[in-house]
């Protein structure tokens, strides 16, 4: 069976995305790899597909488990049965019965920290894995935008698994990151595929406004005259329920929030609205969007900036994975750039809780205020580094933790840098890539473009159908 | 100005204990806090249709509630010792004519079992639908493994045929729906299915008009009545009686051994139980074991004599591990049944 064959009888797709194809040909003639794919390219196929032609288990590392989820429910939904995700919320019995029947799966995820696990290694060691997948690569390098401490112990355990074949996959990472991603497996010998960060059918507008006023209401202004479906991007949790309330006022029904905060199954249900187009409009958090594959996003909005150019450039990635005409905005009011200095803060532990780890070595879970789960990563990572290299915990978590803000503040200022920038916007981020700028049609606010072309022009379908229960559950649940 | 219902409910229960318990055992109660202290206040203040019926609240979100109606002059005192003000009672009085007064609900008896259950239902549902319509790829609307190994196992082992499923499950939701004290769409808009997706609680309320603390009173005051309705007629609704038979309430019991113990109250022997509810005699045994270790006021004294039990207490004292078969080796007069209800007894004393 070749590649294509299998493209077209398991996956349904009749022809590869740029990257799909050199990326898989590359695993399967058994060089390690390493692939930047631009955002909403289909980075999954990558390791899905040469697992149907690979004799063993393949292993995903994933540092997400929203991820894991929407990964391993997409591969079963197109009838893989053979999926499993180990992760810390599995129970004692659950993850003892699974570690217990490894090699029923082809498809194992699991995150990092279950990676740290004698047992879990110990129940790998007898697989025939295949292939070592490392997805969201970046997390390894401090350089990356999304450090991950945990993901810095892989070259490790990729050597007590007997170094198998490597698949290091990231839509984002400068070659700097990249050197960490080599040096951090442990690959001397990989086969590097850069593709272009380059979307070229997604055109990219920023816009200054002089205050939130002016900002909510150029809001409603774009969302209603662009053609949907679409995702608006806030960096607080109120915030994208206040602006769903605004919008339905202006008359955009169908718009719902999406933030971390809410129910787990209220947040599915809203995913599923939006993948079956029940949705016109999310307005959400960053925790939206990771793993959601929907082709037909025509516009991603940032009423507030994110905290750096990777970050933007995977949400924006989102749109237009159909290929066809799309467009970012981003709204810009002075001071907006302040909020992220307190969320950046907010990711680590401050000194009252590093004192309560250090000097009272009190349990991470017990810690008062309670520690988040990126907090309590950070905090175990640190804590042990220090004490294997006979530091001072205390002393290193916090240089750590300066470090780390340091870097990040530093990421913020490339962010507004390009906000302020009167160059062409698309050969600034590629220019942060090392990429050579290219000239296009339909570019950037910079370079001109006329938003005419993202107009909806079908009216839209107001009225909503009466509510009647039995009607309802005779649609839901016909008889005969 | 109106009260949301919430705020109706939290009224009502700091009337019932007012003068005697502080506001945080109102918030316990709501939470649905499995303490003796709640348990016994649930039953002795006549609260317990509302116990664990709002496990949304946080300390601070009930805190800020409660001094929001002292600041409208609901409620007087402090946080530590609240009273109702006659405008407080009459604005709840209100409220209720309007939302009703939930006749039905009954947080103590379902409310563990109530959220399984619609969870259960969602899916069956969602599976149902996609079934008829022919349609295999879709994902679950939920992502709890418990429900999702559940409904796979309910799949394989259920009296009808897959085709049969959704008209069957149709009439029995039909038939539940005509007995609803409250409006079906309240339920069904939840409902994921073919080429539709259930909304959520903001969305439901929000569509029937309705604030959303309402609406959440409203829906589980839909869902105690369907649970009560399927548990208590045996017959005429199999397949839901099927999905909430075995739900296990760690505060309460399963409603499965609920009902073995009424038949227990009406002085009827294990066999008799297990021959009138047609399930084995084991399952009925294994109710009462439950029933020991929960209820401290069971007695187990009608399937074990004193002398018998005092053996096996001294029994268990020698043999150090909780397990039945060096037990047992000790007891040879003593049958496993005995041995297990005894431990049970003991250890439900300790809890």
């Amino acid at each position: 069976m070749n590649v294509e064959n299998v493209l077209h009888e398991r996956f349904g797709f009749a022809e590869f995305r740029p990257g799909q194809r050199e990326t898989i040909e590359s695993v399967l003639s058994g060089q390690h790899t390493l692939s930047m794919l631009p955002t909403g390219t289909g980075k999954s196929l990558c390791y899905q597909l040469p697992a149907y032609l690979l004799p063993g288990t393949v292993l995903i590392v994933s540092p997400l488990l929203s991820l894991m989820q929407d990964q391993t429910e997409q591969l079963k939904m197109r009838g893989e049965k053979r999926v499993i995700a180990l992760n810390s919320f599995l129970q004692y019995e659950e993850k003892t019965a699974a570690l217990a029947n490894l090699n029923r799966y082809k498809f194992i995820f699991l995150s990092p920290e279950m990676l740290q696990l004698p047992q879990v290694i110990g129940a790998l060691c007898p697989l025939t894995v295949s292939l070592f997948v490392v997805d969201e690569a970046h997390c390894i390098s401090q350089w990356g935008y999304d450090f991950r401490p945990d993901y810095r112990l892989l070259g490790d355990v990729r050597h007590e698994l007997g170094s198998p074949l490597t698949l290091a996959l990231t839509a984002t990472a400068t070659e700097k990151v990249r050197q960490d991603i080599r040096e951090g497996l442990h690959l001397p010998t990989v086969k590097e595929w850069v593709f272009s960060v380059n979307r070229p059918n997604i055109a990219l507008q920023v816009e200054t406004l002089q205050n939130q006023m002016d900002k909510h209401q150029r809001l409603i202004e774009l969302v209603t005259f662009f053609k949907k479906p679409g995702i608006v991007y806030f960096s607080g949790r109120k915030a994208t329920e206040e602006a769903v309330i605004q919008l339905k006022q202006a008359g955009i029904v169908r718009a719902a929030y999406y933030h971390g905060g809410m129910e787990a199954s209220d947040r599915l249900l809203i995913q599923h609205q939006f993948l079956t187009g029940e949705l016109d409009v999310v307005c959400a958090t960053s925790a939206f969007g990771m793993g959601i594959n929907k082709e037909n996003i025509r516009f991603v909005i940032h009423y507030h900036m994110p905290p750096q150019m990777e970050s933007y450039l995977q949400e924006i990635g989102r749109a237009g994975r159909d290929g066809n005409p799309s467009i970012a905005i981003l709204l810009y009011a002075q001071g907006d750039e302040s909020r992220h200095e307190f969320i950046a803060a907010m990711e680590f532990p401050d000194d009252g809780q590093i004192r309560q780890l250090t000097e009272y070595s009190v349990n991470p879970r017990d810690i008062q205020p309670p520690l988040s789960e990126t907090q309590e990563r950070f905090a175990v990572h640190y804590k042990q580094e220090a004490n294997q290299k006979r530091l001072n915990a205390a002393v290193y978590m916090k240089e750590r933790r300066n470090h780390l803000l340091t870097r990040k503040a530093e990421k913020r200022n490339e962010m507004l840098t390009w906000i302020f920038s009167s160059n062409c916007r698309r050969a600034d981020y590629m220019h942060f890539f090392n990429e050579k700028p290219l000239k296009q049609p339909h570019c950037c606010d910079c370079c001109g473009i006329d938003l005419s072309i993202y107009k909806n022009k079908s009216v839209s379908r107001r009225s909503e159908e009466q509510l009647n229960w039995r009607n309802m559950l005779a649609q839901l649940l016909p008889g005969k | 100005m109106c009260v949301r219902c919430l705020e109706a409910v939290m009224v009502n229960a700091i009337k019932a204990v007012e003068g005697e318990r502080t506001s945080s055992s109102v918030y316990h109660l709501l939470k649905g806090k499995k303490s003796a202290q709640t348990i016994q206040d649930a039953h002795l203040y006549q609260l317990t249709k509302w116990f664990h019926t709002a496990p949304f609240l946080t300390l601070s979100s009930f805190e800020t509630m409660m001094n929001g109606l002292i600041k409208k002059a609901y409620i007087t005192g402090d946080l530590q010792r609240p009273f109702v003000t006659q405008e407080g009672v009459e604005n709840m009085n209100r409220l209720f004519q309007q939302t009703g007064s939930f006749n039905e609900l009954s947080g103590w008896q379902f409310s563990g079992t109530a959220s399984v259950f619609f969870s259960r239902l969602q899916l069956l549902v969602q599976v149902a639908s996609h079934l008829t319509y022919g349609d295999s790829s879709y994902y679950p609307v939920t992502r709890d493994d418990r429900i999702l190994e559940w409904v796979k196992r309910f799949l394989t082992y259920m009296p009808c045929s897959k085709k049969e499923l959704s008209p069957r499950l149709y009439s029995e939701l039909d038939c539940l729906f005509r007995q609803l004290p409250e409006q079906p769409e309240c339920i069904v808009i939840r409902f994921s299915g073919h080429k539709q997706t259930g909304k959520t609680i903001a969305q439901a309320a929000e569509r029937l008009e309705m604030e959303e603390t309402e609406y959440w009173f409203r829906f589980l005051h839909a869902l105690h009545s369907m649970i009560k309705n399927i548990t208590e007629s045996m017959s005429g609704t199999p397949l839901l009686q099927a999905v909430v038979m075995d739900i296990h309430d760690p505060v309460t019991l399963t409603i499965s051994a609920r009902q073995t113990a009424d038949h227990l109250k009406k002085a009827m022997t294990i066999d008799q139980i297990a021959a009138s509810r047609r399930l084995k005699k084991a399952t009925i045994e294994d109710h009462i074991v439950e029933l020991a270790l929960n209820d401290p006021s069971f007695s187990i004294r009608p399937f074990i004599e004193e002398e018998k039990e005092a053996a096996v207490i001294e029994a268990a004292r020698l043999v150090s591990n909780r397990q039945l078969k060096p037990l047992k080796e000790k007891l040879p007069d003593h049958s496993y049944f005995q041995i297990r209800l005894v431990l049970a007894k003991e250890s439900g004393k300790s809890v």
